[in-house]
């Protein structure tokens, strides 16, 4: 790391001596490993070091962008130049701003410790075990397609001639198994994950019970009649609703006319169940930091509260555009990304009823347990999805027969407005967003599409 | 890129544990882009991506080590952890001899991309967003990009082959949103080439940009799709994205080689209507999926899939060839050195047939027209797929009526292609952008217009 700090160093010299203006260095460099094993084998095994570093300049009020993977000297005039060359076609109007600092940063705690102690002979036993148990668990799972161990580690540093020098890091481990279970001549896989930051996290049976419950109960699933139908999101499918469209509580999407929430702040866009907070503040939360991509200092937001949108989320420019102050929000989508919004944790407040709880209250009606296609089925601007679907019937308060090859269709914004009931039962996304949700009752019917 | 003598170093470090396989890929990969929203230049990022991988197989057992560095010294750290991860007891000591294999290239940037400065190519990436911007009133917002790319590649490995290639990408992208204040629909364009500056020059930036707008304001105008199941005409060029998710994945390798494909052992055997021939096609010249060496050193093909119906050949790699005792049809592909390649599509499509479009669409009593499709994705084991289709009609007594909007499609691939009763003679292809476990590839779906005679149809009940 020492190594990447003195190239930013390097960096940031020749531009102080090159270029006017102001200027900053966003490096990271971390590892990660990868291990996957089929039939008791190493079937891929992957292991990597990697660097990135990217570079902005702010020219007569437009930022340039440039990054590179390659750190060797020779290549700093030519990043500069590029940074320099792309600041000049810019024509967005937008103040642009490079931090000085935030007054005091928070420190979630984001590095387990552990993770350092195990070794990749240890993780390549967890996928062994992962592998095995799912083949044992019940005698119609034929075989693993994949059960796989992935951990990493990560370096942020963001250095500026404004006199910002922030650096931290984080890790995770994780694991996943993907049994296929076999009854005749039907087949269907399941999916079950587990993961954090310590070894107490690598809970085998949990992944495996999820993976193979889901193979096994969707053997003999079959479609329904199309109908409108009262629908209950099984915790994980609504934290996967909530990730596809937590774009729309962003204030630049908002401000660009692409989030229907746009001048909605201080009104009621949800029922009164609804509270949706943001914080990237939690101890071992997966979108914790304790300084954003513009080195905003991170921070717990409540975005939503009994319903009302209390704020979106904002970075420097778009708070700056709208007159309050950037919630530290400011993400990007790799090093060399541009600085745009995201969601830290972002956690739908629970209620107090169990699944069964909710699906008595229900009566009859469909438990949504899976969607899929949510890159294609679903449209983040509208609010409009259509998305394929898996679940359980609910026949008289109680979990009948599974259903799958069912679409279900609405508008997100309508159902933020139609969610009945949170339960109790929080589920938090390990990978892809932190988004964390209790299963939702919705009052409304839905269009259930099937035979 | 490396020395003949690194390579062989680096391929005899990384079989010296008992690895019966070994391959050296390094990448040094340039991007440059420009986007534009809300009536101006946005954003404008130059990136230089350049990384290796080390790849050593022990029987069909893979290891890959993959970082940064590309100098002698990284390289030979890259063998030694791919070595050391190798679960054999064995010690060997390996002399290699490489020679260099030429592969002549397919696709030639005449105007490389990097040689047009900044303005110009703001300028033609504009000429197609405002052409958006203006179609109509109900146009509030556009967002544009121009993205292209040099990527230069190495692949040296334990057969012997060194080879390189140089593949050049550029691409524009439309993203039209039509609103009536109450609703949003959108429609997107997004035609590229593996070429030059010169595919943008050839295009009628104009007549693109229009094409996005024109999308989302006949949705903004079309009521909801009615679900259930029914006839549904697939137009040609992206409508392909049908075959390429319902049929292509459970094609390759990577889902067959393992058993986990509804296609295992079916060779030879009918699995579509027999109208429906199919094939995969890395060789076709500046194509978007073309290129001339595999990311595994080996030379591509065109690949007939399907014959008249009858399933005649899958996308193979390397380690797919081990696991299924076939011979490799280069069909090894990965986003970049942080992925070990696996087998992939390129340019995928059905053929032309010999239909006429207007007796499809005259023959079909009451349906869906798909005129535009959106993405979609499958699951390989199951076959189950869905996709959205962007743009669509209804069919009523053999002609195209109202626009509908918020139609998916969903069923599974073997049903599907069964169930093709009617095939068009006028391929096109389509680009796109594929996500598998090697990552995202530059990959072309194609079709001529077909009919389904029957697939459920997810919208208003």
């Amino acid at each position: 790391m020492s190594g990447l700090k003195s190239f930013c160093d390097q960096i940031l010299d020749y531009a102080k001596e090159n270029c006017g203006g102001e200027y900053e260095v966003y490096a990271t460099n971390g590892e990660s490993f990868r291990v996957e094993v089929l039939d008791g084998q190493i079937k891929t095994y992957s292991v990597n070091d990697y660097t990135g570093v990217s570079f902005r300049i702010k020219k007569n009020g437009k930022m340039g962008y440039a990054s590179t993977t390659a750190t060797d000297c020779e290549g700093i005039p030519e990043l500069v130049k590029a940074a320099c060359d792309n600041a000049e076609i810019i024509e967005n109007p937008d103040e642009q701003f490079i931090f000085t600092g935030s007054e005091s940063y928070p420190a979630p705690k984001q590095y387990g410790e552990e993770l350092d102690g195990i070794t990749a002979e240890e993780k390549i036993n967890f996928a062994k075990l992962l592998e095995k148990k799912a083949t044992e668990a019940d005698e119609r799972i034929i075989k693993v397609e994949s059960s796989t161990v992935m951990s990493g580690k990560s370096t942020v540093i963001i250095k500026n001639s404004n006199g910002l020098d922030l650096c931290g890091k984080s890790n995770f481990i994780g694991a996943y198994v993907i049994p296929i279970a076999k009854e005749g001549d039907k087949m269907n896989d399941g999916f079950g994950i587990c993961g954090g930051f310590d070894r107490a996290c690598l809970d085998a049976d949990k992944a495996v019970r999820k993976g193979v419950v889901e193979a096994i109960d969707f053997l003999n699933a079959k479609s329904v009649k199309s109908a409108s139908m009262r629908v209950i999101f099984r915790n994980s499918a609504f934290c996967d609703m909530i990730e596809t469209f937590s774009g729309i509580f962003s204030s630049d999407a908002a401000q660009r006319g692409l989030s229907m929430l746009a001048g909605k702040e201080g009104e009621k866009i949800a029922s009164d169940c609804v509270t949706l907070t943001d914080d990237a503040t939690l101890d071992f939360g997966f979108g914790s930091h304790a300084f954003d991509a513009e080195g905003v200092a991170g921070r717990r937001t409540v975005v939503v509260e009994n319903g009302v949108l209390k704020t979106l989320l904002y970075n420097l420019k778009t708070a700056h555009k709208a007159g309050v102050q950037s919630t530290g929000n400011a993400s990007k989508g790799g090093y060399s990304s541009p600085v745009g919004i995201s969601v830290s944790n972002f956690t739908l407040t629970p209620g107090e009823k169990t699944l069964d709880g909710l699906c008595e209250k229900m009566g009859d009606g469909i438990i949504i347990t899976e969607v899929s296609g949510l890159h294609a089925g679903a449209n983040a601007i509208t609010g409009d999805f259509s998305l394929m679907a898996k679940g359980y019937l609910v026949e008289g308060g109680k979990q009948g027969r599974a259903v799958t090859g069912v679409t279900v269709s609405g508008n997100f914004y309508e159902l933020l407005k139609n969610i009945e009931e949170p339960g109790c039962d929080m589920y938090h996304n390990i990978y892809g967003e932190a988004i964390s949700s209790p299963s939702v009752l919705i009052s409304a019917p839905m269009s259930v599409a099937g035979e | 890129m490396v020395e003949k003598r690194v390579s062989e170093a680096v391929l005899a470090r990384a079989m010296s544990t008992g690895a019966d396989y070994a391959e050296l890929y390094v990448e040094d990969n340039t991007q440059d882009s420009i986007s534009m929203i809300a009536d101006c230049v946005e954003s404008a990022n130059t990136s230089r991506d350049k990384g290796a991988g080390v790849r050593i197989f022990c029987g069909t057992n893979s290891v890959y080590a993959y970082g940064n560095g590309t100098d002698e010294r990284s390289l030979l750290e890259l063998a030694d952890k791919a070595a050391a991860a190798a679960e054999t007891a064995k010690r060997s000591n390996v002399d290699l001899v490489l020679k260099n294999v030429t592969f002549e290239p397919l696709c030639k940037a005449e105007i490389p991309s990097f040689s047009v400065d900044k303005k110009t190519k703001t300028d033609a990436l504009k000429q197609a967003y405002f052409a958006a911007r203006e179609y109509s009133a109900d146009i509030v917002q556009v967002s544009g990009s121009l993205s292209s790319s040099v990527k230069r590649v190495y692949v040296a490995n334990s057969e012997g082959v060194i080879g390189r290639d140089e593949r050049p990408y550029i691409r524009l992208g439309v993203y039209a949103v039509a609103s009536d204040g109450k609703e949003n629909q959108s429609g997107f364009v997004g035609p590229g080439n593996s070429a030059g500056f010169e595919f943008i020059q050839g295009l009628d930036l104009k007549a693109q940009g229009r094409e996005a707008a024109r999308i989302a304001v006949t949705m903004l105008h079309a009521g909801k799709c009615p679900a259930g199941k029914m006839p549904v005409v697939m137009d040609n060029a992206f409508g392909g994205v049908v075959f390429h998710e319902a049929c292509g994945h459970a094609l390759e390798a990577t889902s067959v080689g393992l058993g986990n494909s509804v296609f295992c052992g079916k060779l030879g055997q009918k699995i579509a209507n027999e109208k429906v021939s199919a094939v995969d096609d890395a060789t076709m010249v500046s194509e978007w999926g073309s290129r001339a060496m595999s990311d595994e050193g080996e030379k591509t093909e065109r690949i007939q899939l399907i014959k008249d119906g009858i399933l005649t050949g899958y996308m193979i790699d390397k380690l797919g060839s081990r696991r299924m005792n076939m011979r490799s049809t280069g069909s090894g592909r990965r986003q970049n050195y942080t992925y070990a390649p696996t087998s992939r599509m390129s340019n995928t499509f059905i053929c032309a047939g010999t239909d006429k479009r207007d007796d499809i669409i005259s023959s079909t009593e009451n349906g869906l027209y798909a005129a535009k499709m959106g993405g979609g994705s499958v699951n390989p084991l199951t076959g189950e797929f869905n996709f959205a289709v962007m743009e669509g009609y209804m069919i009523r007594s053999g002609k195209i009526c109202e626009p509908v909007r918020g139609a998916t499609l969903i069923g599974k691939g073997y049903e599907v292609l069964l169930n093709i009763d009617m095939v068009a003679d006028d391929l096109v292809l389509g680009q796109g952008m594929c996500g598998s476990v090697s990552g995202s590839v530059q990959t072309n779906v194609g079709q001529p217009m077909i009919r389904i005679s029957e697939i459920t149809v997810g919208g208003e009940i």
